[in-house]
């Protein structure tokens, strides 16, 4: 069976290995996303199609309202879509209940936002431990030493014991990188991760996800920013709820 | 993953210090009012019945006049001093199978404020009645011994209390050989030297004097013929379990051959019937009383404790609604929807654990307080700790604070993560 060529030059079949030998990750399918209220309702994705592969490095943009956050959500198992098909490895997503679904999320998903979102009374190296404490991936014994690593690999070591609310923007963003890589996963969403930064911490965010990138993580950044765009290697551009092409 | 949830929910706590006192109050009130109040109950009743335990015959009842529906213990307090049962009847109700014997007792009647004295002083309450000098073998004694001649009296322990503390005594023999005053009215007055205390009572004889049955005049019409007759009888009988059979025997008597119902048909208007009231009736009235008291304080408890549940949902749904973006980074994380709620029920168990044994000290403490200051009945009663209200009132707690957030953690487990992370 001939694999269907979709935007992007991916891949959208059963196989889960392309013809190239890259492992295909995640795969949305005609996916659509429609909010109703009393006023009406609101198509904010048109049946979009894509896969993601293993050790790619992804940015989604598109103007305000285009549908990224959106697609990041789903694509990040945070929302579902009204209609279409989600593939994840080879478990369909739209299949599972809700307890499966958040440790799917938990194990297999990182995500950095671009208000941090980290939780603030708590230290910083909690912070990091905790998708670790709703996982079973990582050993509880080890969940400090991991922690530490990774708060190691993006410069934050030394700081481990502050709380949040003691961190410039940029720590804080680092640390949700941290946290985002706490239990291994398959794939890393940023939405906007660089959008409460300055130029200088902006530089050394996207640093550090190009740097997981080149470690073999898989990575999708959603941004309006061309300049963050071209950090990744490969382009989804969206407009009005639809993929339409793969420029910047 | 449940001690990260704890942590989570004991920073909240600690994080609304003055919220999570608020919301523990009502647990605090709650279960603090029924502690307190069983407590209180119980060392009421464990002080009254080892305080009383020799002050009263358990083998004995009364027998008066009274209202015949109120019944039990209540009716000792509705016994009218009417005289109506005569010689004749007390020599019959003696010969009743199972009774060992009685004694007549007739209230004298005194004449205004100043009725019973000593050195000049009045003694309040003091009853005057009119017995035999066999009063011992019904009424113990604690000072002295029954009465050998008309010129002395045995008075109530309360009567004796006051006659020792115008000796500057709380010592109630202190008052054996002190000469009371009783005006009988009609300028006929007597003077008595006090040759037995009776002991403390909690069966309505404290403030009694008794005199020697001589004094006693109080006659009524018997078919037209005047004969004397005593206001009540005390009875005693061989054992404690011949007692309701002896009292309906007795009250048999006197409704159907006695000369009494004759006499008492002159007072029909009264409405009023024989009754019998025995002392384990009356300590059983009273020992109910206290639980009763008790159960109105319990039942205003539970009010509370139903008010503090409103309370805790309030507040909880207020906090999740407070911190949906904080749901919305755990679900963003890998927490399932019952691991939220899960977090929410730690709080509320946590605040319902510390309420509740808060709620515990707080009780025991009133109790203690209500003790010391006598408030409902003599000072100096123990506090009697019953332990089993320990894990009782901890459950308690926690079932009402897990009840109560049950509902905010349900909706706070159905949060959409982006509607929450939307939140920011």
């Amino acid at each position: 069976m001939k694999p269907k060529i979709l935007q992007d030059g991916l891949l959208r079949t059963d196989i889960r290995i392309t013809e190239t030998g890259e492992e295909t990750v995640e795969t949305l399918d005609e996916v659509r996303k429609v909010y109703s209220s009393k006023g009406g309702s609101y198509e904010a994705l048109r049946g979009v199609s894509l896969s993601i592969r293993r050790g790619g490095f992804y940015s989604l943009t598109g103007p305000s309202g285009s549908g990224k956050s959106t697609l990041l959500h789903i694509m990040g198992m945070l929302d579902s879509p009204t209609s279409g098909k989600i593939q994840y490895l080879s478990r369909q997503v739209g299949d599972l209940p809700d307890s499966s679904l958040s440790r799917l999320r938990g194990d297999e998903i990182g995500f950095v936002f671009q208000a941090y979102n980290l939780v603030q009374r708590m230290s910083v190296l909690r912070n990091v431990m905790l998708p670790m404490s709703f996982s079973t991936k990582i050993h509880a014994a080890e969940r400090r030493e991991r922690a530490m690593d990774l708060l190691e690999r993006v410069g934050m070591l030394g700081k481990e014991n502050k709380l949040v609310l003691q961190l410039s923007g940029g720590e804080q963003q680092r640390v949700a990188i941290a946290r985002a890589l706490a239990n291994r996963p398959s794939l890393i969403f940023a939405d906007e991760p660089t959008g409460n930064l300055d130029t200088e911490n902006s530089g050394h965010v996207m640093g550090l996800l190009r740097e997981i990138n080149e470690d073999g993580g898989t990575i999708v950044v959603a941004t309006h920013d061309q300049d963050i765009a071209r950090f990744a290697t490969k382009h989804l551009k969206l407009r009005d709820g639809s993929l339409v092409g793969d420029e910047i | 993953m449940v001690s990260e949830l704890g942590r989570l929910s004991i920073s909240s706590i600690r994080r609304h210090k003055l919220r999570s006192v608020l919301t523990t109050l009502g647990i605090i009130l709650g279960v603090g009012s029924i502690v307190g109040m069983v407590s209180l109950s119980a060392s009421f009743e464990n002080s009254f019945l080892s305080s009383y335990s020799n002050s009263f015959l358990p083998n004995e009842f009364a027998v008066g006049v009274g209202m015949e529906s109120l019944g039990g213990g209540s009716a000792q307090y509705n016994i009218v001093p009417l005289p109506v049962f005569t010689q004749h009847d007390l020599n019959a109700i003696g010969k009743i199978s199972g009774i060992s014997s009685v004694l007549p007792m007739g209230q004298i009647t005194t004449t205004g404020q100043n009725a019973v004295t000593v050195n000049n002083s009045t003694i309040f309450a003091a009853s005057v009645t009119g017995t035999t000098s066999a009063l011992g073998g019904f009424l113990p004694l604690c000072n002295g011994t029954a009465f050998s001649s008309t010129g002395q009296a045995v008075v109530g322990y309360s009567v004796a209390r006051t006659v020792a503390s115008g000796l500057h005594s709380n010592d109630t023999s202190s008052a054996l050989g002190k000469v009371i005053s009783v005006n009988f009215g009609r300028n006929v007055s007597g003077s008595f030297q006090i040759s037995g205390v009776l002991a403390d009572s909690p069966i309505g004889y404290n403030d009694l004097v008794l005199v020697n049955l001589s004094y006693y005049h109080e006659t009524s019409l018997l078919n037209g013929t005047e004969v004397a007759a005593y206001t009540g009888l005390l009875v005693l009988t061989g054992s404690v379990s011949q007692l309701n059979s002896v009292e309906q025997a007795t009250v048999s008597y006197l409704k159907e051959s006695s000369q009494a119902r004759y006499i008492l048909n002159d007072y029909s208007n009264l409405k009023m019937g024989f009754i019998t009231v025995s002392n384990a009736q009356v300590v059983q009235f009273i020992v109910s009383s206290v639980q009763q008291f008790s159960g109105f304080i319990i039942a205003l408890g539970s009010v509370a404790l139903l008010v503090g549940m409103i309370g805790i949902a309030n507040i909880m749904l207020v906090s999740v609604s407070e911190r949906m973006r904080e749901v919305g980074i755990l679900r963003a994380i890998g927490a399932k929807r019952s691991e939220i709620a899960i977090m929410f029920l730690i709080e509320v168990s946590i605040m319902g654990v510390i309420g509740s044994a808060v709620g515990l000290l707080f009780g025991f403490s009133l109790a203690l307080i209500i003790l010391k200051l006598g408030i409902f009945g003599s000072s100096g009663t123990p506090l009697i700790i019953d332990w089993v209200w320990v894990p009782i009132a901890i459950l308690l707690g926690i079932a009402v604070s897990l009840l109560s957030g049950m509902y905010p953690a349900y909706k706070a487990s159905r949060i959409l993560p982006t509607e929450a992370l939307r939140n920011e």
